[in-house]
């Protein structure tokens, strides 16, 4: 069964024919074209017209009386091609609406499996796309012989509880005092000190307090590096983001614009973590001391702050 | 960024510590964002001044409490061990920390007597769980007689 056969067609609808074909098979019936005509109840001219494909579409109750006539199917006259372009017929309006609709479905089946596909995805790929960070944060500067504390942040998108192994690869010469969680083992040979740790939260912090050479004369700035490798990103690895950098200068790390002084707000940013810090053994009596004295400086004689009382 | 909001986040977050000692640091920062503390003086006149600070719950990790008293006063006694004090400006400092909530009462005793309002004032400050630092002032508000009933 033909497209054509599923199209249903009003006795009105105007098809084209196929004239050479209509006179074929009239002449090969040996009938002429006024039989042809009479048995139509149209003109002569009428059917010359066919023929000759001077009309180039006829109604659909002609082409069935036609094909009665020449005793064949109606779809034998028809020129299928021409049928299909002729514009504004009622037939190809519904053919249209029957492409359209076809379109309609073809296009939702493809979303679907779209969406299904990207769900697939996403399900088993989730754990291999977990994302882990880690940011330090530092002091803008130390003093030379003096501790100062470093803090990661360590931030996983994947599964819980999470293993990570972190290191950190220290200036020359720079030893670390105390680690939180404690440092696991410490490659002297390239200064580096490793950590391995568990969290059950997608948020760990990490901290340590490291202690700058006493000969450390230069001033400068002394630099940070490090990585960090998770057992729920079995595939990620990357550097430890955040502050790389300290200034070696004259100043208190808690002194943080530098003014010679450790002012109230300096104070209360310290002492909030005063827990954390005394847990590192940051000497908090120190920086008290130097907050109730108003001023400081330093001796680099004696490797130490000279409170001005 | 630096070291201060890096501890501070992890007393705010804290979650990977063990420390019990920090948790009580992330409680008690994390609570009071954007309050300030208040105070009131208890005996403003006088040699022996009393002031009361309402600590909340839970409580900061450290408060600075600033007296201002007249210049060139001497402090003869404090309740709370005095941080510094400028004797020539008048101002004494306490750096209080481990401080419990609730009303927390304090006295100083100084060589000047202060005899009218507006002699001597107070502020509180802290540092809210954002690392903003909060202050408030208090000083003695002259109160309005009340009319006796009956009278």
């Amino acid at each position: 069964m033909t497209t054509e056969d599923q199209i249903p067609r009003s006795p009105v609808t105007r098809v084209s024919v196929n004239g050479n074909k209509i006179k074929y098979i009239r002449e090969s019936k040996g009938l002429t074209q006024l039989y042809v005509a009479t048995f139509l109840g149209v003109t002569t001219d009428t059917v010359s017209r066919w023929e000759n494909g001077r009309y180039p579409t006829v109604k659909w109750e002609n082409v069935e009386k036609l094909a009665e006539a020449l005793a064949v199917d109606p779809e034998e006259l028809m020129d299928i091609e021409a049928s299909d372009s002729v514009s504004g017929s009622s037939r190809n309006k519904l053919e249209r609406k029957a492409i359209a609709a076809k379109k309609y479905v073809i296009a939702a089946v493809v979303l679907i499996l779209a969406f299904v596909s990207l769900a697939v995805f996403f399900r088993y790929t989730w754990k291999s796309g977990t994302v882990i960070t880690a940011t330090r944060f530092l002091p803008r500067h130390v003093a030379p012989g003096q501790p100062f504390p470093v803090v990661v942040r360590v931030e996983s998108t994947g599964g819980l509880p999470f293993t990570f192994i972190m290191e950190e690869m220290l200036p020359e010469d720079f030893v670390i005092v105390r680690g939180m969680p404690e440092v696991a083992s410490f490659d002297t040979a390239r200064n580096t000190a490793k950590w391995i740790s568990n969290s059950r939260q997608n948020l760990f912090f990490l901290a340590y307090l490291i202690q700058t050479p006493a000969d450390l004369k230069r001033i400068g700035k002394i630099t940070f590096a490090g990585r960090i490798k998770a057992d729920n990103a079995p595939t990620f690895e990357q550097r430890v983001l955040g502050d790389s950098e300290v200034e070696i200068s004259n100043y208190h790390w808690v002194d943080t614009n530098s003014d010679g002084s450790i002012d109230d707000e300096e104070i209360l940013t310290a002492f909030s973590s005063a827990d954390v810090l005394k847990g590192l053994g940051v000497d908090m009596d120190l920086i008290k001391k130097i907050w109730s004295a108003g001023s400081y400086s330093w001796d680099p004689e004696r490797n130490q702050y000279r409170i001005n009382e | 960024m630096n070291i201060g909001n890096g501890i501070k986040n992890l007393n705010s977050h804290l979650s990977g510590f063990v420390s019990i000692m920090v948790i009580v640091v992330v409680f008690s920062v994390t609570a009071f964002a954007g309050e300030a503390i208040n105070a009131r003086y208890l005996e403003p006149r006088g040699r022996h001044i009393i002031w009361e600070i309402a600590v909340p719950t839970p409580s900061p990790a450290a408060i600075i409490v600033t007296q201002y008293i007249l210049p060139e006063s001497e402090i003869s006694e404090t309740s709370h061990p005095l941080s510094s004090y400028d004797r020539e400006a008048g101002i004494a400092k306490w750096l209080l920390t481990s401080i419990s909530p609730g009303p927390l009462k304090m006295e100083m005793t100084v060589s000047k007597a202060i005899r009218k309002k507006g002699e001597i004032h107070g502020e509180v400050m802290f540092q809210d769980a954002n690392n903003k630092t909060m202050a408030s002032v208090f000083m003695k508000v002259k109160k309005k007689k009340k009319a006796i009933e009956g009278c």
